[in-house]
């Protein structure tokens, strides 16, 4: 009994570390990718006259920039390739969310205010939601993209070069 | 009996910190709210929301959250705290979240007194927790935990066996 506790209530659990990536690959891949295609299917127009009215600066362009960062740093994420550099654009996007909307709605996302024959009313979103995303980018940056990715095939092909000796400027380069 | 434990001490796992982080205080916050409320308050929608015994699905809700959240914040037991915690959010997903679709943000556009107007939220959150909660069920013990603490005794106990 004992040792069942210890093996299975203690983390980690018994199985490769590294699949813990596959779960946040899969949310923050998939989550991302959803956006971007959502805003391109109402048009892009749809979302940049939001960012007009909101007084953003050339939201037309911000709109497609917007699109452009959730659909391919979504499709990346999922691919686990090139994380940390694709993680940059996706946490600006998360930010500027968070402070040009989220903010003064404080933390909760989720406001289940009540319930009544209209089904539930929720409150304005706050920055949870966006908080979870950016938590889960850093911990694959830090934690590697995990089995099944790009950057695991791209540093297995790296370390063999050094290891063969065929790269004369090898060791310790920061990840790309 | 763990060959393979052995060989892992030099993991560190900074990567489970952020996520630490959100998870434990995203529960604890959603947790503390319903108390505040005072925990009837929750009971009436989650009978409005025809579950059963709702008084004390609601306490049991906030009592998961608040001590779920402290365990998450303080890596402790993560694997077995994580199983009420997701069982709270399947129970959202199903209950309110599903006939939503998937987007937890749906800015709209703009109310007829100039607020953004919002749809109502979908499952993408519940499941970010999910998927944070397993990322730290699997992946390992991290820094300034107390599951790292307990790893090491049970680890040496191994050892001295």
């Amino acid at each position: 009994m004992t040792a069942l506790f210890n093996k299975l209530a203690v983390s980690p659990l018994p199985v490769p570390a590294q699949w813990y990536a596959i779960p946040l690959r899969l949310i923050v891949g998939y989550g991302f990718f959803a956006h971007g295609w959502a805003k391109l299917a109402r048009g892009p127009d749809n979302f940049g006259g939001i960012l007009n009215a909101m007084g953003m600066p050339m939201g037309d362009l911000l709109s497609w920039a917007t699109v452009a960062v959730e659909i391919v740093g979504g499709l990346m994420i999922l691919a686990g390739a090139l994380v940390p550099l694709v993680t940059v654009p996706m946490i600006v996007v998360l930010l500027v969310a968070i402070f040009t909307v989220h903010l003064p709605n404080g933390f909760s996302s989720i406001k289940l205010m009540s319930y009544d024959a209209s089904g539930a009313h929720f409150g304005q979103p706050g920055y949870e939601t966006d908080l979870l995303y950016i938590a889960g980018l850093i911990a694959l940056c830090i934690g590697g993209a995990g089995p099944l990715s790009v950057d695991a095939r791209l540093r297995a092909k790296r370390d063999d070069t050094v290891a063969s000796g065929m790269n004369s400027r090898p060791v310790a380069r920061p990840a790309g | 009996m763990n060959g393979e434990r052995r060989q892992r001490p030099t993991q560190s796992n900074w990567w489970a910190l952020p996520l630490r982080a959100i998870i434990g205080f995203g529960f604890l916050f959603h947790g503390y709210a319903k108390l505040n409320h005072g925990p009837d308050k929750f009971g009436h929608i989650l009978a409005g929301l025809h579950m059963p015994v709702p008084d004390l699905l609601a306490w049991l809700t906030t009592v998961t959250e608040l001590s779920g959240g402290l365990a998450i914040l303080t890596g402790t037991l993560v694997p077995l705290a994580a199983l009420p915690m997701a069982f709270v959010l399947l129970v959202a997903i199903v209950t309110v979240h599903l006939p939503n679709g998937f987007d937890g943000i749906k800015l709209m556009g703009f109310a007829p007194d100039g607020t953004l107007k919002f749809g109502k939220p979908g499952f993408e959150t519940d499941l970010a927790y999910l998927a944070g909660l397993a990322a730290l069920a699997l992946g390992g013990d991290s820094p300034l935990s107390v599951d790292r603490l307990l790893r090491r005794r049970i680890d040496s106990n191994h050892r001295q066996n």
